[in-house]
């Protein structure tokens, strides 16, 4: 095997890619364990359906329904929680809601005064929690107040930046980015209903044999060590804020 | 499949939509464009030809590009709130093909020679008019050039996704909405997409071949 370099694929989020904490994270991962980690953002949505095609060899998502169908079926072995963060509610900066404190009640007056809403519109985790949200608020922006954009967070913030529309969003994203979202503010935070519970998830080495599980596990060992988790702890301080919270306290 | 439906109709009404108004843009600017550079003669002539030969080439994620910071909110244009509106697709559409409709209707001009523009012009036309009796002397020929143009702005993804941003029933055409059913995982409605853009395609190409035998038996 001289001169074979291992090959450890992450199907994750756009979020976690978008903030730039991968990029700060694996190569510690990469340089210990002589190995590369090809990294394949896409949202929650697809990183299951990549991961039941056999594409990847563990995932790091965000959506704890679609987690637990993925490892129900036998496609994955086990949910490893790494990390969290929150969502939050942007928008324009003029807008001002009556009930500052009750997201369902923003989320009612958004639909009542015909606010526009951008929505990432693919499946992502980021989406998936949005439809609860509005399900659970009982209401849904008319078509022509609801921006589905289909792509990513970043992109879908620049849309909301652009159009004057409100979007939720992972803390991380937003802040990361704040810079060229000059006309955004944050409108909701800090709720319970909010926080983004990330996983990894490594794929079923039974029903994958030619997955890489040992290195799989040792991905999970090194986001679980107490170098990383400390890591994750401070990431976002350059930017004023903090990005995740630990998993391991 | 309802749904599958649903998303092809609207989808294939935004995509030719824009596609309608930029060619029928390029069409009535197009050949007055051309009879200005073709007949006037004006300092560097060679030069802005070579200019605009050069434009034919731009890749169209440079021209989205260009195009998204002239477009969004603090740049120079953002005061018209274009960026992410069919508006912003039609504008990066007729950018990206006039060049294309320019150097194959001056093309045309050369071989049609000027001894009949300058009869049309003694009768006192303007280059609209001038414009117009040359489409009726080389119907097949310009409207080729047009599904030339055609199939360039139906194929185009990259500028589209910029531009446009994908905005589902605002902005999301034949190519985004491929790509975007792609990445999410959703393999059918990709391929049923893929497919209705391409036989438009092959329409436009049988189109093309029927012209361009109408020009070569005139």
């Amino acid at each position: 095997m001289v001169g074979e370099i291992l090959i450890l694929t992450l199907l994750t989020t756009t979020s976690v890619q978008d903030c730039g904490l991968l990029d700060k994270i694996l190569p510690g991962f990469e340089k210990k364990f002589q190995c590369q980690v090809r990294v394949v953002a896409v949202g929650s949505g697809a990183a299951f359906r990549l991961g039941k095609d056999g594409q990847g060899d563990i995932l790091l998502v965000h959506e704890p329904e679609g987690e637990q169908n993925f490892i129900r079926e036998g496609y994955g072995t086990k949910r490893y929680p790494v990390m969290s963060n929150e969502f939050i509610l942007v928008g324009p900066k003029e807008k001002e809601f009556k009930e500052k404190s009750d997201l369902i009640k923003i989320l009612r007056e958004i639909c009542d005064s015909r606010w526009k809403f951008v929505s990432r519109g693919d499946n992502s985790g980021t989406h998936r929690r949005e439809l609860q949200l509005w399900k659970k608020a009982g209401v849904k922006p008319k078509n022509s107040c609801y921006l589905e954009t289909g792509q990513g967070m970043i992109e879908t913030l620049r849309v909301a930046n652009e159009k004057g529309a409100l979007a939720l969003t992972d803390n991380a994203t937003f802040f990361r980015h704040q810079n060229e979202l000059q006309d955004l503010k944050v409108y909701y935070a800090r709720g319970q209903e909010l926080i983004n519970q990330y996983s990894l998830i490594p794929v079923s080495p039974e029903r994958f044999p030619k997955a890489n599980h040992k290195l799989a596990l040792k991905l999970v060992d090194y986001f679980l060590s107490s170098e990383v988790q400390n890591y994750i702890k401070t990431f976002g301080s350059e930017w004023g804020h903090q990005f995740f919270k630990p998993a391991v306290k | 499949m309802n749904a599958y439906l649903e998303e092809i109709r609207e989808v294939l009404l935004l995509s030719l939509g824009t596609c309608t108004v930029s060619l029928s843009l390029v069409f009535i600017f197009g050949l007055p464009l051309t009879l200005f550079l073709f007949l006037k003669k004006f300092s560097r002539k060679n030069l802005i030809l070579a200019l605009c030969q050069s434009l034919l080439f731009i890749p169209s994620v440079t021209l989205g590009l260009l195009l998204y910071f002239l477009l969004r909110r603090n740049g120079v244009l953002g005061s018209l709130e274009l960026l992410y509106t069919p508006g912003a697709l039609i504008i990066g559409q007729f950018l990206l093909i006039i060049p294309l409709f320019v150097a194959l209707s001056y093309h045309l001009l050369r071989s049609l020679g000027t001894e009949y523009l300058e009869q049309v012009i003694s009768l006192g036309a303007n280059l609209f008019q001038l414009g117009f009796a040359v489409f009726r002397k080389c119907r097949p020929q310009i409207l080729a050039a047009v599904i030339i143009c055609g199939s360039r702005v139906l194929s185009e993804t990259s500028m589209a996704m910029i531009l446009g941003g994908n905005i589902k029933g605002q902005t999301r055409l034949f190519t985004t909405a491929i790509v975007l059913h792609t990445m999410r995982g959703e393999f059918e409605i990709a391929v049923l997409l893929g497919l209705v853009l391409f036989l438009i395609s092959a329409g436009l190409g049988f189109l093309f071949i029927l012209f361009q035998k109408d020009g070569t038996a005139d």
